[in-house]
């Protein structure tokens, strides 16, 4: 690896040892790199962390924000728990599969995990509580069901590693659909087996008559969103970041003329909070932009993949190994930041070894949402116990058993791509 | 609770440094209220595209360019927020490394000095990027290419600001604002 490779990550890895945010840390190390090299003019860094936000696909990551603030303001959510409740709140353990099955829903509204785990954990961690729940148990179960809201489409990460890979959102979002379903039956079954295990109830003890029916047709309008985003794009009536801006639109109808709870000031508060994410977000974007062409620039995926070329020539030996990696970067490191450092570095090694980059991407988000959850930095993880008020240190024995099923789908997707690859496929034919 | 710093805030006149933290805050607020101003505008133009695109059959001819402009300023201009809240995504790794709340603070001390230089840097290279490309034009709307990267170094310069108030009030740094946010959205 050449010097200027060295002091590129060096700096980078300092950066974020010693809390300088991934943003500065980025561009502190592209900076760093050009002053000492002198490849090129100052002017280029300027440049290069412009390119990186210009993107017309990015413009989906502030349009799902912001749809997922309005419909959580217009009360969508609760409906949603309400719907789940309803269904399957009156058997043993239904409390639980609530949490699990409102998660996913709400994944396929917000596509994202720590909005899932603030929407749905501050509703059902106490109601869990207060049904005899183990407060490990519901954190652990709300954290890994939270983060199938990276998988379940429409997902920012996916978003971010399609622009970054210049591979098709749309296709990866279909690519999704089967293993967020999987994750979503795992963790459902870890979730009964649990229960049943230690007698928790299931919330309701009796169902009304008519209640489910009631119940689907308040959440008959939150439910259209994903059919609507997912259908959209899938005939073709959408590029992602249409779907996204048609979501906000239809938040501000139900929300305004169906719900009637979507208030000027709720309007207001819902904009401001997706600036601030955006900037967050978006920021660390136009950063790895400057970075990943400092990457590029030495030649690091080159050397990286033929480094790898020479340990192995299995497919399955490298996804294997990358998963591997992902999984330890995971539960050091926020996924954007991941995506953007490791996507420009493994696209010669897809390329080499015939992987499919929307596969690739599919197995990157399982990888990064089981990262969310393991520590120390599992960060949805963190939020469902901070939620809940107990130390990460409470949920590692039921964690332990969640991580497990989810490895378990990551395996499967690995070992057979079909999986994933089937709706994809079915798009393009 | 009084809270009693272990590093003394850096030594300058209480009237500039009364003035910097004002200036900093008005800056924050403006910065937040243009940001959010820019993410309800490029929301509407983007569903106005599909509208157009749908309905009329024709897009409009800024239907990319327009709402992109929008994102890196509104992107750079919350920025400033986030610099100012803390709430940039980090790893919080410092506190696990170090257990020394003296190191710590040292450390911070030391990160928020390299940020500040680092944000005048890429202020002046998007200053002298902004002023080379003035002349020309962007494809769709025909404006001075120039404006899109001026969001560099008037944002980068909002932030340097931002840094600076953090080293004059440390206190304010340690206790309500130095947070880590690991993934808001994400």
């Amino acid at each position: 690896m050449t010097s200027g490779a060295l002091t590129l990550l060096g700096v980078f890895a300092l950066g974020i040892l010693v809390d300088i945010p991934i943003a500065f840390s980025l561009l502190l190390a592209a900076l760093v790199y050009l002053l000492t090299s002198g490849a090129v003019p100052m002017m280029v860094s300027a440049q290069q962390f412009v390119s990186g936000m210009e993107s017309f696909t990015l413009l989906a990551i502030p349009l799902f924000v912001l749809a997922a603030q309005l419909m959580n303001r217009a009360g969508l959510t609760e409906r949603l728990v309400r719907l789940c409740m309803a269904l399957v709140g009156n058997i043993r353990g239904g409390l639980a599969v609530v949490a699990v099955l409102s998660c996913m829903m709400f994944g396929a509204l917000s596509g994202s995990g720590v909005a899932d785990v603030i929407a749905i954990g501050s509703m059902l961690l106490p109601t869990m509580a207060r049904n005899g729940y183990d407060k490990g148990f519901s954190s652990a179960l709300v954290g890994t069901a939270s983060s199938i809201g990276t998988v379940i489409p429409p997902s920012i990460v996916m978003i971010v590693y399609g622009t970054t890979s210049n591979t098709s959102v749309g296709q990866l979002f279909m690519g999704g659909i089967v293993p967020g379903l999987m994750l979503t039956a795992a963790l459902v079954g870890v979730a009964l087996y649990m229960s049943r295990k230690h007698g928790w109830s299931g919330g309701v003890a009796e169902r009304a008559p008519g209640e489910v029916r009631k119940a689907v047709m308040s959440a008959l309008p939150a439910l259209m969103v994903p059919v609507m985003i997912i259908g959209g794009i899938r005939f073709g009536v959408f590029t992602p970041t249409e779907a996204a801006a048609s979501a906000i639109l239809y938040a501000i109808i139900i929300g305004t003329c169906v719900y009637r709870s979507l208030t000027w000031r709720s309007f207001l508060e819902s904009i401001k909070a997706t600036a601030e994410t955006t900037g967050a977000i978006l920021l660390i974007i136009g950063a790895a932009g400057m970075f990943a062409w400092g990457l590029t620039y030495e030649q690091v995926p080159q050397a990286i993949a033929q480094l790898i070329g020479e340990f192995t020539d299995s497919r399955i030996s490298v996804l294997l190994l990358l998963t591997a990696v992902l999984l330890v970067l995971g539960s050091f490191m926020e996924s954007v930041a991941i995506i953007i450092i490791v996507t420009p570095i493994v696209m010669p090694l897809l390329a080499q070894y015939g992987i499919s980059p929307v596969h690739f991407g599919v197995l990157l988000t399982v990888n990064l949402a089981i990262g969310a959850n393991t520590p120390p930095l599992g960060i949805d993880l963190m939020a469902a116990c901070r939620i809940a008020g107990i130390n990460i240190s409470d949920s590692m024995r039921p964690l332990g058993l969640m991580l497990g099923a989810m490895l378990f789908v990551l395996m499967l997707i690995t070992f057979i791509p079909e999986l994933v690859l089937f709706l994809p496929d079915l798009m393009e034919g | 609770m009084s809270f009693r710093p272990f590093i003394k805030p850096l030594a300058a006149p209480s009237i500039v440094r009364s003035l910097i933290i004002t200036l900093s805050r008005g800056v924050r607020r403006g910065c937040l209220a243009l940001a959010s101003t820019g993410v309800a505008v490029l929301s509407a133009l983007v569903i106005w595209t599909v509208f157009m695109r749908w309905v009329m059959g024709q897009p409009p001819h800024w239907a990319e360019e327009l709402p992109q402009l929008l994102l890196v300023w509104s992107t750079l201009l919350a920025a400033v927020s986030c610099t100012r809240n803390r709430t940039h995504l980090s790893a919080g790794l410092l506190p696990l490394m170090m257990r020394s709340l003296r190191a710590q603070r040292i450390t911070g001390r030391l990160t928020d000095v390299l940020i500040l230089i680092m944000l005048l840097m890429l202020a002046k290279a998007g200053m002298e990027l902004s002023v080379l490309t003035m002349r020309q034009t962007t494809t769709a709307l025909q404006i001075p290419a120039g404006i899109l990267y001026l969001a560099v170094p008037l944002c980068c310069a909002a932030m340097a600001l931002i840094q600076l108030e953090h080293l004059l009030t440390p206190a304010l740094a340690d206790s309500d604002d130095r947070q880590t946010c690991q993934g808001d959205a994400v």
